[in-house]
């Protein structure tokens, strides 16, 4: 059943995407050659406590850490570990924050330093892939138009699109109905309405789009080693449409005021 | 974080448990639940009459009987000695890997 938010709770929606919005500015600050991918980690979780918020991630069907750090040929749910990330890494970072109750997801890639043109297209056309999606979050569009959008973008770059993992509905919990592939025909699949809150996520692969999930349990690789990237922002559907992660409405350690 | 839709389960297709009481045994996907959700049976345990309902995550795929799968698609009946027979290949052969091992622990139920 896909729950329709009612304003009351796009507000604390909002809440949730602008403190997971400041997270994402955390990491991104705190990426750089060098730092173990377990620091990274603990910057974020850090940041979370300041936010009087929690960890979404954390304990998620087990997952074992605050944030999702994947690098190169690393997909996504990539566990943060003593490796330290190195000039030429692509890094994608997957993080969000629940507070009072409601989810926010947000997920993006960097590449540190110089890297190939072609991976370079790789990291810019996920992120156009994402705005795409986002772009047909409208009331009366179907999910297919979002899935369609973000493949389309896909195709025109000759990048896969991994097809085992996909975006979601977000709410009470981190995910919800409906399912939002990145593959998909326009006009198919559940009618968008207001109220609805999707994570839209579009992974891309520079190779071919076959995944696997290493013995950890959790980490996706694509099975040829091409790179691979993330986007994702939590976005209301609205016209138009509205992007709950964007951007901290407030310096991040001022974040917990009026909780409570 | 991307929700995980695994290798879609189809109904026909043969899989083993990795969780819960039945774990290590081989089931067959009787009916597609939504979500993430599917009912298996095993003919014997969880029969025709009684599907197990499974979260796919907990379910990694061997196989597939085109068989059944084309039984089930033309709405015909199945018994629990077509299922059985259906899955005894998988059985078998899952039962030769344990023997190279050297240990058996049985199926319990």
């Amino acid at each position: 059943m896909i729950v329709l938010r009612t304003e009351r709770e796009l507000e604390i929606l909002r809440r949730a995407g602008s403190i997971t919005a400041g997270l994402r500015e955390v990491a991104r600050r705190a990426i750089r050659p060098g730092i173990r991918t377990r620091d990274l980690d603990a910057v974020v979780a850090d940041a979370i406590v300041l936010a009087g918020a929690a960890s979404n991630f954390k304990g998620y069907h087990g997952f074992p850490a605050t944030v999702c750090v994947s690098v190169n040929d690393e997909v996504v749910h990539g566990i943060p570990s003593d490796r330290r990330l190195e000039m030429g890494d692509v890094v994608s970072v997957d993080l969000g924050a629940v507070w009072r109750g409601y989810h926010g997801d947000s997920a993006f890639t960097v590449a540190l330093g110089e890297v190939a043109p072609r991976v370079r297209e790789l990291i810019e056309a996920t992120e156009e892939a994402m705005w795409r999606g986002i772009e047909a979050c409208r009331p009366g569009n179907r999910v297919g138009d979002i899935s369609a959008a973000v493949e389309a973008v896909a195709r025109r770059h000759g990048l896969g699109v991994v097809r085992e993992f996909v975006g979601h509905g977000v709410g009470r919990a981190m995910h919800e109905e409906p399912q939002v592939p990145n593959y998909g025909s326009a006009g198919t699949g559940p009618v968008l309405r207001r109220g609805m809150v999707l994570a839209i996520e579009p992974m891309f692969t520079l190779g071919d789009a076959a995944v696997r999930v290493l013995d950890d349990g959790w980490t996706v690789v694509t099975v040829d080693g091409s790179t691979a990237a993330h986007f994702e922002h939590t976005v209301a559907v609205g016209d138009p449409p509205e992007v709950l992660t964007l951007e901290p409405d407030r310096p991040l350690a001022a974040a917990g005021d009026g909780h409570g | 974080m991307a929700e995980d839709i695994g290798p879609p389960l189809a109904v026909g297709d043969v899989a083993i448990s990795l969780r819960g009481r039945d774990r290590g045994t081989v089931v067959l996907v009787w009916g597609i639940l939504g979500g993430q959700r599917v009912a298996v049976v095993d003919g014997d345990v969880h029969p025709l009459r009684r599907p197990k309902p499974k979260n796919v995550r907990h379910l990694r795929r061997l196989g597939r009987s085109e068989e059944l799968a084309h039984r089930m698609a033309v709405g015909e009946r199945l018994t629990d000695a077509d299922v059985e027979r259906a899955l005894a290949p998988h059985r078998q052969a899952l039962e030769g890997l344990k023997g190279e091992g050297g240990d058996d622990d049985g199926q319990g139920g």
